[in-house]
């Protein structure tokens, strides 16, 4: 199993434009819509909170990155886990706005330079190689 | 040398193969939270028959992801991971958590509609 496939993506297209689909990332309101049941946390750069699901589960957050109306990277993990990044990425595509989600384990990252939505028009996503710190 | 390569492929194929429909991953993610499960429980917790569960379990057993033992009259299912190494396991949960949250969100913002 080649160590790209520890790569978890998944791509839907949402049928809202990029504002609306936007709404639901923007924030700890719109978040909580979907992403955890409760979400303690400013989304912007830096910032550090928490996602709690009523099944009891709760994972510490850190913001890696914030693009206005286009992508958010979160670091997150378990209190005794191994922590994993995050990347939600949003774009306009006929009839909506494609939200490509991606996570994959920090070590996974830290072991190879994994190729990111990000890193599509770069040649390294930006947080991706931060998170490498 | 040649065929024991086939076999190995073959197998991690059908792991694969096993985990890329999203409803048996999602049995797999309900395996993991119990030691056993019968079909019944968990055609209750997901929205399919529990004929189709049972053909999902099958699958899963065919990859060597699930064995079933006979407790009375009743079946129960047991995840049996060592075909998953670590990553495999992470990659399987990771996935059907991500497949709930979204599905979570097209709900969300439908009744925003």
């Amino acid at each position: 199993m080649a160590i790209e496939d520890e790569t978890v993506r998944r791509v839907m297209i949402l049928p809202v434009d990029r504002d609306t689909a936007w709404a639901a990332l923007r924030d700890a309101e719109g978040l909580a819509g979907w992403l955890a049941d409760e979400v303690e946390l400013e989304v912007c750069p830096g910032a550090r909170g928490s996602v709690r699901w009523d099944s009891g589960e709760e994972r510490l957050v850190e913001v890696e990155e914030v693009q206005e109306r286009r992508r958010i990277v979160l670091r997150w993990c378990e209190r005794a886990g191994d922590p994993s990044i995050v990347e939600l990425t949003l774009d306009d595509v006929p009839g909506g706005t494609r939200l490509v989600v991606i996570e994959l384990p920090v070590l996974t990252l830290r072991a190879l330079a994994v190729p990111s939505e990000a890193g599509r028009d770069r040649a390294r996503g930006p947080m991706m190689v931060a998170a490498l710190a | 040398m040649k065929d024991a390569l086939r076999l190995d492929e073959s197998a991690v194929g059908a792991v694969f193969g096993a985990l890329a429909d999203p409803t048996r991953r999602h049995v797999v993610r309900l395996l993991a939270q119990r030691s056993t499960v019968t079909a019944s429980a968990l055609a209750d917790e997901l929205p399919i028959s529990r004929q189709a569960i049972a053909k999902h379990l099958q699958a899963l057993a065919d990859a060597g992801l699930v064995s079933s033992s006979h407790e009375g009259r009743e079946t129960r299912y047991r995840l049996t991971p060592r075909p998953l190494d670590e990553a495999m396991q992470w990659m399987a949960l990771t996935g059907a958590r991500w497949d709930e949250r979204l599905a979570r969100l097209a709900q969300s913002l439908a009744e925003r509609a």
